[in-house]
């Protein structure tokens, strides 16, 4: 029989149930590193997948098409919210083909999984149009987001390697007035990434620390300042939101309401890097 | 003194590469100053939206290594669309004058 691991709780867009899906995940992340067949994966149990999980299947699923090997992902049947929210995101034409999610969809509270690269300012417009269509977002609450994402794209673009560039996905929450935003890439992680300039890093939990701190730059390219992440979380405090970064097998999580904290979970390991913010986006 | 307004969304592509916006205004920048040796050169950046800090990064760098980092301080002024925007210019103009300013 194949192997499989199987994601059978609800990942609810928290950093504790990001490192248990990476956690279950282990196999699959292993199985990359050692050339052996993939695992199946299989959510079939789950009753709640937030846009964190969709990027972090869907950067699995991309890395695995990248690579020519087979990644088979069994996807929520009920309920029917989820199922929804599976087919508005493209969980489901990425992993079992068919009709590509409508974007434009009058209901449609999400937008698609999109693959990331280059400029980030090609990635930026489908984010706000989607707030947009259900709230009135004021110009600096716009800007907050619209910079927020090119800092978290940029670092993807300058320093991940990434052979997949990135996916990217977000949900607005109307109850909430908040949208929740995912970009997962597949490529070296924080810490090799800093380690070209400051060797004497020993580990992805420092690593994060730093990046989240600010004035840590890989220099990737001369210019860089190692501020993007800063500027992030300096701006998910200001409205109310949350960033999770997750890099190898460090997660790191500020919010408004408290201090940044950083953590390694050796059960965890994430090649390459997520990045998971939420803002409110009306006063 | 004389006050020369430059505005940064005219040499400002949020779809092409970072470098080429930021190397683009620095130019401007650098050929203002070249021409008037005592005014004050204002960058507006109103109007853009959307830049990060790589953007600014690039920007300042380049003017500090073509005119002398000096005139970061002396010779240009700044003015913004948001308070995001400001926010950000002035996170990477501190890290950016620190760096230079170091510099042998």
């Amino acid at each position: 029989m194949k192997p499989a691991c199987e994601i059978d709780f609800n990942v609810d867009d928290t950093a504790s149930s990001i490192a248990a899906m990476l956690a279950r995940l282990r196999p699959v992340t292993d199985a990359f590193e050692r050339g052996d067949a993939l695992p199946s994966i299989l959510a079939g149990r789950c009753r709640y997948l937030g846009p964190d999980a969709a990027a972090i299947l869907a950067s699995l699923a991309c890395r695995a098409a990248h690579e020519n090997r087979q990644l088979s992902i069994h996807l929520p049947q009920e309920p029917p919210q989820l199922t929804s929210f599976c087919d508005f995101v493209g969980l489901r034409h990425l992993v079992s083909g068919g009709e590509p999610p409508d974007p434009l969809h009058p209901q449609n509270e999400t937008l698609p999984l999109t693959q990331t690269r280059g400029s980030p300012g090609l990635w930026t417009q489908p984010l706000i149009s989607l707030v947009k269509r259900h709230v009135e977002m004021g110009e600096e609450q716009e800007e907050y987001l619209r910079i927020g994402l090119h800092e978290v794209l940029q670092n993807v673009e300058d320093h991940a390697q990434s052979p997949i560039g990135a996916m990217m996905c977000a949900r607005y929450f109307d109850g909430l007035k908040q949208v929740r935003v995912a970009i997962v890439d597949a490529g070296v992680g924080v810490l090799q990434a800093l380690r070209r300039t400051h060797p004497q890093i020993a580990d992805t939990k420092t690593a994060l620390a730093k990046v989240l701190q600010g004035g840590f730059s890989s220099k990737s390219r001369d210019t860089n300042m190692g501020l993007g992440i800063s500027n992030l979380a300096l701006f998910v405090r200001l409205l109310e939101g949350s960033l999770v970064i997750v890099s190898g097998d460090a997660i790191a999580e500020t919010r408004s309401d408290r201090p940044v904290r950083v953590q390694t979970r050796p059960s965890m390991l994430l090649r390459g890097t997520g990045v998971f913010f939420s803002m409110r986006v009306t006063r | 003194m004389d006050r020369i307004q430059i505005n940064a969304v005219d040499h400002f592509d949020p779809e092409s590469d970072v470098t080429d916006s930021g190397t683009q205004l620095a130019h401007r920048v650098k050929e203002t100053l070249a021409q008037s040796s005592d005014a004050i050169v204002l960058v507006s950046f109103k109007g853009i939206r959307g830049a990060a800090s790589s953007f600014f990064n690039i920007f300042l760098h380049r003017v500090a290594g073509w005119s002398g980092p000096e005139v970061l301080t002396t010779r240009l002024s700044f003015d913004f669309g948001s308070l995001p925007q400001k926010l950000v210019f002035e996170r990477s103009f501190q890290a950016v004058l620190a760096e230079v300013s170091n510099k042998p």
